[in-house]
């Protein structure tokens, strides 16, 4: 898998520009996952979408579904501990020892198994959107 | 991060492990200057404990035929399932909206011998559609009950290679994906392809 990752064709950037985050104990983390991630009663990812899932940072675990298309990776685990893909819990025991600032009010979910291009859109509003909830730091976990 | 798909914290119930990738993937951003990649130093940790085994011993390809076998799978797990539940507090069961497996294992293994698929009572999704999450509403109670054992680790590849190649219900999906790739649906063909794993695709 690695070697294939390797392998893909990258885009190209005429500059790489670097920010330099605020440091860790002051920052406001979000997640954002590619796992197809909604509440129960949030629509379900359909095969093509690029579109994104809100999960609010109060979410209960019992509520939170998996619907991502692709069969071709491992649902035990994620059905044994959601702390797998998505460290809810993780960020607040960080906050909670002073190791981040605090967690985000929201949290987003995409389904990765669309082209990446396609994600331009809504990948852009969901910038503004962390950026409205002040947020200085998103650890994207993809599937 | 050189876990395998769908484990991107490494492992399962392992707080310590995943606190540890939290914090060297947060600690990337307090860099000075980039771009940033580096690889985690560690493998997942493969878990302790006896080695997994499906809690229940399933009836033999001699039972009486697909359905019934199938039903007595569903019925045997059931008790496990309810514990994966009961400790868990949560369950990835509920996608389709249809209410009980054994009515799920019915409708599928009624499919795929010929019947019309007529969207049971209380379906989220119409036809053919509602069939994937059918087919991911029972695996994850098969998969939800094989793991709620106590003291026993489990690999995905060995949770696979029993769910495609020892149960009944891998003998349905196989025919259920044949049935719908068969079709001249586009609909029912773009559905075959999102029941099994590629690296199950050979029927064993």
């Amino acid at each position: 898998m690695g070697e294939f990752l390797g392998n893909m064709p990258m885009p190209e950037f005429e500059s790489t520009p670097w920010v330099t985050a605020p440091p860790l104990r002051d920052a406001r983390v979000a997640i954002v996952s590619t796992a197809g991630l909604h509440r129960r009663d949030d629509r379900k990812f359909r095969g093509g979408a690029s579109d994104y899932r809100l999960i609010p940072g109060d979410v209960d675990y019992a509520d939170l579904a998996m619907s991502h298309v692709s069969v071709n990776f491992d649902r035990s685990g994620f059905q044994q501990d959601v702390n797998l893909a998505f460290p809810l819990e993780r960020l607040h025991t960080l906050a909670a020892n002073g190791e981040i600032g605090e967690v985000a009010q929201w949290h987003y979910s995409f389904m990765g198994a669309t082209a990446p291009e396609q994600f331009l859109e809504s990948g852009a509003e969901v910038g503004r959107l962390l950026k409205d909830d002040g947020v200085s730091a998103a650890v994207l976990i993809p599937i | 991060m050189p876990f395998e798909l769908g484990r991107p914290l490494g492992a399962p119930n392992d707080p310590e492990f995943q606190m540890d990738v939290l914090r060297m993937t947060l600690g990337l951003l307090e860099r000075e200057s980039g771009p940033v990649l580096e690889d985690y130093p560690h493998d997942a940790p493969e878990g302790g404990g006896e080695p997994w085994a499906c809690p229940v011993s399933l009836p033999g390809v001699e039972a009486d035929g697909q359905e019934a076998r199938l039903l007595r799978e569903v019925e045997l797990l059931q008790p496990w399932y309810e514990e994966a539940v009961r400790s868990r507090g949560r369950t990835a069961v509920g996608l389709s909206g249809v209410e009980g497996v054994d009515t799920i294992a019915s409708f599928l293994a009624g499919f795929v011998s010929g019947e019309p698929g007529t969207a049971p009572e209380g379906a989220s999704e119409e036809m053919p559609l509602l069939l994937r999450f059918m087919s991911d509403d029972i695996k994850a109670f098969y998969l939800e009950a094989a793991t709620a054992q106590p003291g026993r680790s489990a690999t995905s590849v060995a949770l696979n290679d029993w769910l495609y190649k020892e149960t009944a219900l891998g003998a349905v999906l196989y025919d259920l994906r044949d049935r719908l790739a068969a079709s001249e649906d586009p609909r029912e063909k773009a559905t075959a392809g999102g029941l099994i794993p590629l690296t199950y695709a050979q029927r064993p």
